[in-house]
């Protein structure tokens, strides 16, 4: 995959960020910095680069704020830089706007500093609170929050002799922050973010053995700093889980003993429902990772593994190279630390098909169930009561959309990405629908998205986790719907991971010209279907 | 005093620190006759800026003593002062015997 191009823009030398940009890194980067002063022409201009970063110092805002003058007078120059900002955003995939800080120490009025009329402090509050105001309704544009990478630095993120030598605005501890927190960042948006945590239980998610100590010895809670960190460590996996990750359990127990303290333990922050599966036995954990991967429809380079113990951690490394095995610190109080500092579960934002994917999972364990005690798939597909919701792409649904489209590997006819601005002007040139997959078990949301321009169906995705239940029969149907029964043909656009799409677009018999697949005539919408059309 | 050698060690630890940020191709060696700045060195201008910070550093880190390697006769002649880490190592040794 090619390098993401980064531009630059601020009133500074940018170009030891750009070269920390440009290091090896997964998502590779591309990095130039702009013109030195320029920000404002420049992002008004015609801007070749996928993303743009804006880091200005507070006095780079404003002129007039860097001849001292109050905020008041500053208003026009943030305005303009402002709006430069959005109007940027429209022709470039994103742009990333780091907040207006200072150097520790730096100012000059001791408790007047944060005087909201003579202060700096309280004028860079204001001009934040306006940074985040002005881009919070603009879907591709990022604040990235500077205060934040001060504190993990300190005194280190500053040299004012840098600015006199190179005019480098900030050191090099600080810059290093900066770059991985923008690869970060952009990773997140290409949906390289880790969706699976799996988890070892003793040592890992409580202190102690529990098949030698039993549930009530645990070192879980109570007042010791071991125990409350345990719980400190569950609560922080919990709201990961509102954030869309996905938990599973990999431990070598007995699986009545081990659910038994999940069930009863007073102080269990994660109970069996947080988990969507488990492997509790004295099997291999590679093996039962592998298991649990492929029952969840999940590629190893989704999941992480955590395990307290190094010969774990090496035989999962081994087996499985894909999967994230990050060492564990000794110090069980760092656990909670060392799982924030991965920055592998970091999201551009959050939808509510996120919040609610846990549930997901569990559900589909419910369906598989199902899927064993009917004799034939055509039964198992009636007894399911599917029910697929068309909606036409609009405000409502594009962040949800664009993020499908954006992780969507499998079923993926062109695996193309976007960003929010880009799939709206393509639905603008032709037809997006979006298709809600609903059945008696629950609501999967919005997984999947077909997108046709004249005879050319340019966007034919779903996700992984409805595939092989119909889903992909209906949606054919909709492609003839929105084709007016012509004939169409399927930009089909071969990946390492689209073979799925290549087995069912040749399994429709389609005939191939080049890569893409042609279709005279497309199946009606399947009779165990129920349909709703959304306006 | 600290010893020649002394100074070396510091000068690696911070050529250390910008290796980490370089790429795998311009990484510079350990080595007293290793050319810094200037014709085929491996640091450009913006590059030895923040070299001199970090060795600065670390030579108080190591050594226990401040230098100041950004000052203005350095500054004059840097292809003369950083265009070796053995030219660099005698400079800061300079520095701590005059100062």
């Amino acid at each position: 995959m090619s390098a993401t191009r980064f531009l630059l823009l601020g009133d500074w030398n940018l170009d030891p960020l750009a070269r920390l940009l440009n290091l090896d890194g997964d998502p590779a980067i591309q990095a130039q910095a702009g013109p030195f002063d320029q920000t404002v022409p420049v992002l008004r201009g015609p801007l070749d680069a996928d993303y743009v970063v804006v880091w200005t110092r507070p006095e780079g805002a404003s002129s007039r704020l860097r001849a001292r003058l109050t905020l008041e007078d500053a208003e026009d120059d943030l305005a303009e830089l402002l709006d430069a900002i959005r109007s940027a955003a429209e022709r470039v995939r994103g742009v990333f706007v780091v907040t207006w800080v200072m150097p520790p120490g730096f100012g000059t009025l001791g408790l007047g500093d944060a005087d909201p009329h003579v202060g700096f402090a309280g004028e860079l509050a204001q001009i934040n609170a306006r940074l985040y105001a002005a881009l919070g309704d603009v879907p591709n544009a990022w604040v990235l929050d500077a205060a934040g990478w001060l504190a993990q630095v300190g005194p280190q993120a500053y040299d004012p002799r840098l600015w006199s030598l190179a005019k480098v605005a900030w050191a090099q501890p600080l810059l290093r922050v900066a770059a991985r927190e923008i690869r970060a960042g952009l990773g997140a948006i290409l949906g390289r973010s880790r969706k699976l945590l799996i988890l070892d239980l003793d040592d890992t998610l409580w202190g102690g053995t529990v098949g030698e100590v039993g549930w009530q010895g645990l070192q879980l809670g109570g007042h010791d700093p071991i125990g409350e960190a345990f719980v400190a460590f569950q609560k922080q996996i919990k709201a990961l889980t509102r954030a869309g990750v996905i938990l599973a359990i990999a431990s070598k127990n007995d699986e009545p003993v081990a659910l038994e303290a999940i069930h009863k333990h007073p102080e269990m922050v994660l109970r069996a429902a947080d988990f969507a599966t488990w492997r509790i036995n004295w099997l291999d954990k590679a093996t039962n990772i592998a298991e649990m991967l492929e029952e969840l429809n999940l590629g190893p380079e989704s999941a992480v593994f955590l395990d307290d113990s190094p010969g774990e951690r090496a035989r999962v490394r081994e087996a499985l190279p894909q999967v994230l095995v990050p060492e564990q610190p000794k110090d069980k109080m760092l656990y909670g630390k060392a799982l924030r500092d991965l920055r592998c579960f970091d999201r551009p934002g959050l939808t509510a098909e996120d919040a609610k994917r846990a549930a997901m999972y569990r559900q589909e364990g419910e369906r598989r169930s199902l899927r064993s005690e009917v004799a034939s798939q055509e039964d198992w597909l009636a007894a399911l009561e599917l029910c697929i919701t068309l909606e036409p792409l609009a405000e409502g649904n594009l962040k949800r959309a664009t993020q499908l489209l954006n992780k969507t590997n499998q079923m993926n006819v062109a695996t193309r990405r976007m960003s929010e601005a880009e799939l709206l002007a393509c639905a603008s040139e032709g037809r997006v629908v979006c298709v809600r997959v609903e059945d008696r078990f629950g609501d999967y949301g919005l997984t999947g998205l077909v997108g046709v321009q004249g005879d050319m169906v340019t966007d034919f995705l779903l996700s992984c986790r409805v595939m092989g239940r119909g889903v992909e029969q209906a949606m054919l149907a909709l492609v003839g719907e929105l084709a007016q029964g012509r004939p169409v043909r399927f930009g089909f656009r071969a990946t390492e991971r689209n073979g799925p799409m290549l087995d069912f677009l040749t399994g429709q018999g389609f005939a191939r010209e080049g890569e893409a697949f042609l279709a005279d005539e497309l199946p009606p919408y399947p009779t165990y279907v129920r349909l709703v059309r959304a306006e | 005093m600290p010893t020649l050698e002394q100074v070396r060690q510091a000068l690696y630890a911070a050529l250390d620190e910008i290796n980490a940020d370089l790429p795998a191709e311009a990484k510079i060696s350990m080595q007293p006759e290793t050319v810094l700045f200037g014709v085929g060195g491996g640091l450009d201008s913006l590059a030895l800026t923040t070299f001199m910070l970090a060795a600065e550093a670390q030579v108080g880190t190591q050594l226990g003593v401040d230098v100041v390697l950004a000052n203005e006769d350095a500054l004059e002649r840097p292809e003369e002062v950083f265009g070796t880490v053995e030219s660099l190592a005698r400079y800061v040794l300079h520095l701590i015997e005059t100062t």
